[in-house]
């Protein structure tokens, strides 16, 4: 539906209006608010105006199945019709049409319902954002808010209308002018395929980014969805349709043809940036407009960029969870990026105002969700979530339904869902995942993207659920029931045959969480616990040993057993975990380990570290090494400990860090202050034991993330031998480090060299200007001869060796001669 | 601005740059003015027509209010602090830009060691001074929060710290730290041993340097 308009209708038009197309300096029109520069709005050249357009049909229903009626009766059922639709949304005016047979005055049994496009939502249909308006110099306030008209003029050309002014302006090769000023002229949809997603243009006056998503009738679509199928009686079941559908089936060739087998084309290899020679790993960082990707490279102390890209994604960017996909979050849905040598776009999946997504641990599926304001305020908001096939960008399944079905266990409300919605298990097999509805754990398997048996799993309320990270194994917590008749229990239940494994009763529980060992071994439940009176709660450790014969459930109490319990982290891996307990601002740090010495079956203490300055827990993915940090209340307090020796190897601060990230090697970390604040935004990168690599400040910093890595394909055995003989396999990457250092240094020997050099050639150049000036400045002084104050007459001296070298100096320029 | 004569009344009065000019200094043989303030543009005038001769470049040049401008001894050189969050050096004569000096806070007053010139090595009784040192001071901020804002923010994170910079490497070289308000004035004592800051908090401190200062080498 976007018509193209040539030049020469551009240029017809222009002339009418008196403007000569081709003189326009494009720059230099900018017309101040409510100035038209005599260019009046004129209605009449508004209806031949050829901008005219065509709105669609996408507000159209077509409601069949409908009683025919006689002339008498026409008006009661148009009343049942009327009413039944308006409760939906508000019908346009005229909006009802039921057609009569001209013969027998009887109703065709079909009618159709306009609906209004609600006009509320500012990004209704084709639009473009206004924070994606930016000049370099401007504030995109000045610039205001403007909508698309739908006319794409051809040769990159858009015309836009403004939504505060009555202004028309023409948005063409990166060049924005504000060309004349009236009609009302509506917008069409479907632009985003005629225009370019990401039309910016560097290096003008202005640039913008085109984000149009396809037209969406909330409305329309919600009252085909309620009504179709509607029993108005026994005889009548309502048949209800888009408008534009008929259309679009209408199309479908009634003969089959055969799919064209395309011949097969490699693609890129996505895992490229695994095979750096250097070893490094890539991170991406979000800060202002910009998404960059960069190599860390730490032997040379700064990052490397690989990639970068203004207005890259709307709201955040995310690494799929084996580092193949960089995906990003667009108005029309999402799209994933990477590739060889750039980050290409490999997919898009469209979904209308997504705002949040999640990848399937073995990256295979994707799923997104929305929200969208009910037409009636009374109701609740409605969920949109899709399914997505990652590689072929299939939609495998959705759900939709109301805020309250999806928002169990976590917020619910306008606030939103605890998400994920959906909770992956099985590994990375990407086999199961399960969503908590109420009452119910509803398990769905990908192959089929149905439940697993057709049926839900009954949990009478069930409050949250927690796959293991390796095996098809969910973990659910059941709060008390009949005022504490029927205790909270934990159980474990196993996939696909729903088995209950283990099951423990708990008694007196106020709130319970589940952290699972990375490699599903162990099962750690924090159990908070009122006290007899009530009036307080304690907290206790649940240990389960999955891998074990009958899962044995170990008790672990804390010494004070009124401890608060700050922060619990496994360690990855590893058999061994952390926990910050104790009262701000200094409370303690223990370590246990799950296999002590021969008696391998108990929980034992390590250590106790007292009176620390953290709030949180970072093991490194390797284990073994633990940063104890201080964040927010804390101010970026960093303790880097060793667990293997039980010794702190450093501490440090990143003055008001609010996150952390090891690289996934866990070689090095990453701190960062986000733009939480608005001051000292930016990254450190620090060496495992806590050594500051670099410092990298960036305004409006909003994300720091490293992009994973898949796991390694050494077996443990051979991983081992590695870190046995690493003398043997280190010396290469020592000499590596060596020569690295030895470039750097003169490297930086020779800048220096050079900027020394440069300023000592200034200096000279200033130096003959300032002896040619000697006599004038003598004349200022009222004929006092010396440039030198008098307290320095020692100073003297060194004119004299001043003067030695303004000597060589001349004679340089006598060589010149 | 308004040159005035001996008798106090204006001789010349110079328009033109828009918002508060907040630094104006003679330049070489007094025959030109520079200028510098809110619109972050540093100008050269011919002091006796008031006639603009050079400005900064815009892209090279400072992006936001420039606050403070100081010159060297010689007056060869100044430099110039700015919101932006960078000093910048100028030749005086050409307002070439020689030397940027990149912080983490807006910078709200900068000064230059009277010792150290030229890259020559003056010898200054028993002391050998080897390095040229700029000196800025930068305070708390994105953009415009005022003092009485200030008061409510942890004084670490503030910042506020005079900061020392090599002229010709460009390199921090470190920091003095001490005020618990915004720092607005700074000035090295002319024998080049000592400098003193004003700050926000109402404090002027005075700071002697240790004896390694002199001996910095980097």
């Amino acid at each position: 539906m976007a018509e193209v308009i040539s030049m020469e209708d551009i240029r017809a038009t222009a002339s009418t209006l008196g403007i000569d197309v081709s003189n326009i300096d494009f720059d230099s029109i900018r017309l101040p608010p409510g100035e038209d520069f005599g260019i009046t709005s004129d209605d009449d050249l508004h209806e031949e105006d050829p901008l005219e357009y065509d709105s669609g049909f996408g507000n159209i229903i077509v409601v069949d199945n409908l009683p025919v009626v006689p002339r008498e009766k026409f008006e009661k059922l148009e009343g049942v019709v009327r009413k039944i639709y308006s409760q939906i949304g508000v019908i346009k005016e005229d909006g009802l049409w039921m057609p009569v047979d001209s013969d027998t005055q009887k109703t065709l049994g079909y009618c159709f319902i306009e609906y209004n496009t609600p006009q509320n939502l500012p990004c209704q249909g084709g639009c473009i954002l206004y924070t994606s308006f930016c000049a370099p110099d401007c504030d995109f306030q000045n610039i205001g808010y403007w909508q698309s008209t739908g006319k794409c003029l051809g040769n990159g050309f858009l015309l836009l209308r403004s939504n505060s002014e009555s202004k028309i302006a023409f948005f063409a090769q990166g060049q924005f002018s504000v060309v004349y000023g009236p009609p009302d002229t509506p917008y069409d949809e479907k632009l985003w395929n005629t225009i370019p997603l990401d039309n910016y243009c560097k290096n003008t006056t202005f640039y913008a980014s085109f984000y149009f998503r396809n037209l969406y009738y909330p409305e329309a679509e919600l009252a085909r969805e309620k009504t179709n199928g509607y029993k108005l009686d026994r005889a009548h079941i309502f048949a209800v349709n888009m408008f534009d559908d008929f259309d679009r089936f209408m199309k479908v060739p009634d003969e089959w043809a055969p799919p064209e087998t395309k011949p097969y084309t490699p693609g890129e290899n996505l895992q490229h940036w695994l095979t750096d020679e250097k070893a490094r790993d890539q991170f991406v960082i979000r800060a202002g407009s910009d998404t960059e990707v960069l190599w860390n490279d730490a032997r040379h102390l700064k990052p490397e960029p690989v990639y970068k890209r203004a207005y890259w994604t709307e709201s955040f960017v995310q690494w799929s969870p084996l580092g193949t996909y960089l995906a990003t979050v667009h108005r029309q849905g999402a799209a994933v990026w990477g590739g060889a040598t750039a980050f290409n776009r490999l997919m898009r999946y469209a979904h209308p105002q997504v705002k949040l997504i999640d990848f399937s641990p073995g990256e295979k599926y994707l799923v997104t969700y929305s929200s969208h304001e009910p037409s009636n305020p009374r109701d609740t908001h409605r969920v949109v979530l899709n399914v997505f096939d990652v590689r072929t960008g299939k939609v495998m399944r959705d759900f939709k339904g109301s805020m309250d079905e999806f928002s169990v266990g976590g917020a619910g409300g306008v606030s939103g869902v605890s998400w994920p919605v959906f909770r992956w298990g099985g590994g990375k097999e990407d086999k199961y995942f399960a969503r908590i509805g109420k009452n119910v754990i509803s398990v769905y398997e990908t192959e089929t993207f149905s439940l697993i048996d057709k049926k839900s799993l009954k949990v009478e309320n069930v409050m949250d659920l927690s796959w293991s990270p390796a095996d098809p194994i969910l973990a659910l917590f059941v709060p008390e029931l009949g005022g504490g008749n029927q205790p909270a229990r934990v159980s474990l239940v196993q996939i696909p045959s729903k088995e209950e494994l283990r099951q423990k009763n708990l008694f007196s529980v106020s709130d319970c969480k589940m952290y699972w060992q990375s490699n599903g071994d162990y099962l750690a439940v924090k159990v908070d616990r009122y006290t007899k009176t009530k009036k307080s709660t304690y907290t206790g450790f649940e240990l389960f040993r999955i891998k074990e014969r009958d899962i044995p459930i170990e008790v672990l109490e804390l010494e004070n057993k009124n401890d608060k319990i700050i922060a619990f982290a496994w360690e990855p891996k590893g058999h061994r975990f952390a926990v910050i307990h104790g009262d701000s601002p200094r409370p303690d740090v223990s370590f246990f380990t799950m296999r002590s010495g021969s008696n391998t079956g108990r929980v034992s203490k390590l250590t106790t570290l007292k009176g620390k300055q953290a709030n949180a827990l970072f093991w490194s993915p390797a284990g073994r090494y633990i940063i104890l940090a201080g964040l927010k209340g804390f101010n970026g307090q960093l303790e880097f400990y060793n667990v293997d020796e039980l010794e702190t190897m450093a501490t440090a601060e990143h003055f008001m860090a609010t996150d952390i990230e090891w690289d996934p090697t866990g070689r090095y970390v990453a701190t960062s202050v986000t733009s939480v604040h608005e001051m000292e935004n930016g990254f450190n990168i620090w060496s495992f034991n806590g050594k500051l690599l670099y410092r990298i400040l960036k305004d409006h910093f909003f994300q720091f993330l490293w992009r994973p890595r898949p796991p390694s394909f050494l077996s443990p055995e051979k991983e081992e031998e590695i870190a046995k003989n690493l003398k043997k396999y280190s010396k290469k990457y020592e000499a590596e480090d060596q020569d690295v250092s030895m470039l750097l240094s003169e490297q930086d020997r020779e800048k220096r060299k050079m900027l020394k050099d440069e300023w000592e050639r200034w200096v000279n150049d200033w130096k003959r200007w300032h002896e040619e000036e000697k006599a004038e400045r003598q004349r200022l002084r009222d004929g006092e001869a010396s440039d030198e104050e008098e307290e320095y007459e020692a100073k003297e001296v060194e004119v004299e060796e001043l003067l030695d070298v303004s000597e060589e100096v001349l004679s340089f320029d006598l060589d010149q001669e | 601005m308004m040159l005035f004569s001996e008798t106090a009344e204006s001789a010349l009065v110079i328009k033109g740059p828009q918002g508060r000019i907040n630094r104006a200094i003679w330049g070489p043989l007094n025959r030109t003015i520079i200028s510098a303030g809110e619109d972050a543009i540093v100008r050269i005038w011919d002091s006796e027509t008031g006639k603009l001769l050079k400005e900064s470049d815009k892209e090279t040049g400072h992006k936001k209010t420039v606050t403070s401008l100081s010159k060297a001894v010689d007056g060869s050189h100044f430099v110039t602090g700015s919101l932006d969050k960078s000093a910048k050096l100028w030749d005086s004569r050409t307002l070439t830009l020689i030397k940027t000096y990149l912080t983490e806070r807006p910078v709200n007053a900068v000064t230059m060691s009277p010792l150290l010139d030229h890259g020559q090595q003056p010898s200054l009784g028993a002391l050998k001074v080897q390095s040229n040192h700029i000196h800025i001071i930068e305070v708390v901020l994105g953009g415009g929060q005022d003092a009485s804002h200030v008061t409510t923010t942890d004084h670490r994170a503030g910042k506020f710290e005079a900061k020392f910079y090599d002229k010709i490497l460009q390199e921090e070289i470190g920091g003095v730290k001490g005020h618990f308000g915004p720092i607005n004035a700074l000035a090295f004592n002319p024998d080049g041993k000592s400098f003193s800051s004003g700050g926000e908090d109402g404090y002027v401190r005075l700071h002697h340097f240790d004896p390694d200062y002199f001996n910095v080498k980097i």
